[in-house]
């Protein structure tokens, strides 16, 4: 058996939005879930 | 748990706390057995898989509650008070007319004064924060480049003043970047680009073309080699928006782009959505699309393109399901009109309220009320395996389908190959360091 990925603590899991958070965990929480762009859908409500 | 059975071997992925472990055959039958009787508890047998089960949280105390897990990270996501996401919209009004946008071009501007109370409230609300992200949309914002350049500037003032990060991103057509236009842009601190090339030269200029007819793709393709050879430090968000006509030439878009800048261009791939017939969902079979979107991220991969998370914005600690959701985030319309959800019209139905004269936010009771106080999760999410990783689903459709639980957004991409593309490709991150 071998383990390929630790489980997360909480605390791992909400450092980007504790009160302590520095700005430089903050940055790398968003480059690291792609949330620097709008993340808007493309599509037609035509109904045609 | 999957098998991989060229191996002999199963992959066990915890959805909630991320936790990946690779299990031999016996070793899945212990698992299997284990789990299978929660009434004696393993660890009084000292036994090895329940040990690894129990250290990465697999099985739990009875008494963790781990929905309230997920609902407290909902609830912290929700109300971050690090950050302050703004996107501006300077003119709805756009050059293209993309074959499926839901947007009205109207002719548009921001005046002065909408500019003079945006700044006004950007300098109360920004010295809040620690980060503020700022996001410019439109329509196409660049037709309105002055107004950007100016407004750049003041913000960037406020930040600097009050010791505030502020990283800026604009998504844009591509089709005015010029060199002098790039220039301008990166003047103003802004260097992350989202631009859209729906496929190969021959598809793209049949989705997305000029309001004359004209076709885009090859200004736009040279615009992009332009905007990421000007600076290293640039990084484009090269978006695919795909249905059954251009899905199969996304492989031909991707050999196009030189080497050299392939690391600075993160691909996305979106399903057209909504109810029309060219929709990606109706068009294309489930399994087909998720197994052909692994594969072409995959080929994006090896290609030297950035990819983030692959098949879909899914990731152990995912705190919200979408940016709208942070109470610490607003759409400012050209007119002051701020809304939640940038998939809209923007015609002031599902307005939450407005900027006013002196820079207040003025919230609109209806809407603002509806949007911040609908539930978290609805009934039928609180018994998904995969609510860990979507965090409920989108806001908007839920308020329009008055909470019935009839949205899933893990639909189109087919959530158990979407699961096991996650594990696999964590396992196979794990096998490609070990090899290193």
């Amino acid at each position: 058996m071998k383990v390929i990925k630790p489980a997360k603590t909480e605390k791992e899991i909400l450092v980007s939005v504790s009160q302590e958070a520095d700005k430089r965990v903050i940055q790398q929480s968003i480059t690291e879930k792609a949330e620097a762009n709008v993340d808007h859908l493309c599509g037609c409500n035509c109904k045609c | 748990m999957f098998d991989i059975p060229e191996e002999s071997k199963t992959i066990l992925y915890n959805t909630l706390y991320g936790s990946l472990i690779l299990l031999e055959k016996s070793e899945k039958e212990e698992a299997l057995k284990i789990f299978g009787n929660a009434q004696n508890p393993c660890f009084l047998d000292n036994n090895d898989v329940c040990t690894v089960l129990l250290d990465q949280k697999f099985i739990v105390n009875d008494e963790i509650d781990e929905f309230a897990i997920i609902n407290n990270r909902k609830s912290m996501g929700i109300s971050d008070p690090n950050r302050l996401d703004v996107i501006l919209i300077p003119t709805l009004d756009c050059n293209f007319t993309c074959k499926y946008c839901y947007e009205d071009h109207v002719p548009s501007q921001m005046s002065d004064n909408t500019e003079n109370s945006l700044v006004k409230w950007l300098e109360n609300e920004i010295p809040k924060f620690k980060f503020v992200l700022i996001h410019w949309f439109g329509g196409e914002p660049l037709l309105k480049l002055n107004k950007v350049l100016s407004i750049s500037k003041k913000i960037q003032h406020i930040a600097d003043k009050h010791d505030v990060t502020l990283s800026n991103q604009i998504t844009t057509n591509g089709y005015l970047l010029s060199k002098n236009c790039i220039k301008k842009l990166t003047d103003s601190g802004i260097f992350n680009y989202q631009i859209t090339l729906d496929g190969s030269k021959r598809h793209h200029d049949t989705l997305r073309v000029l309001k004359s007819g004209k076709p885009t793709f090859d200004i736009i393709f040279k615009n992009i080699v332009t905007l990421a050879e000007f600076n290293e430090n640039i990084k484009i968000s090269l978006r695919v928006n795909f249905n059954h006509t251009n899905f199969e030439s996304i492989t031909e878009l991707l050999t196009l782009f030189p080497d050299n800048i392939r690391k600075q261009l993160r691909v996305v791939f979106e399903p057209i959505f909504g109810n029309c017939t060219i929709n990606a969902v109706d068009n294309i079979d489930n399994e087909a699309l998720s197994q052909s979107l692994a594969g072409y991220y995959l080929i994006a991969q090896k290609s030297g393109y950035d990819i983030v998370f692959g098949l879909s914005h899914t990731y152990t600690g995912k705190l919200v399901n979408c940016y709208a959701e942070r109470i610490n985030q607003y759409i400012v319309n050209y007119n002051g009109d701020i809304y939640k959800c940038s998939v809209n019209k923007f015609t002031g139905g599902d307005r939450v309220g407005y900027i006013d004269a002196v820079g207040e936010f003025i919230k609109e009771p209806g809407t603002y009320t509806k949007w911040i106080q609908l539930d978290h999760f609805e009934e039928k999410c609180l018994k998904c395996q995969y609510l860990p990783l979507c965090m409920g689903g989108c806001k908007k459709m839920r308020i329009e389908n008055q909470s019935t639980g009839s949205i899933c957004n893990l639909v189109p991409t087919n959530t158990s190959f979407l699961l096991k593309q996650i594990a696999v490709s964590g396992l196979n991150n794990h096998l490609i360091k070990e090899v290193q």
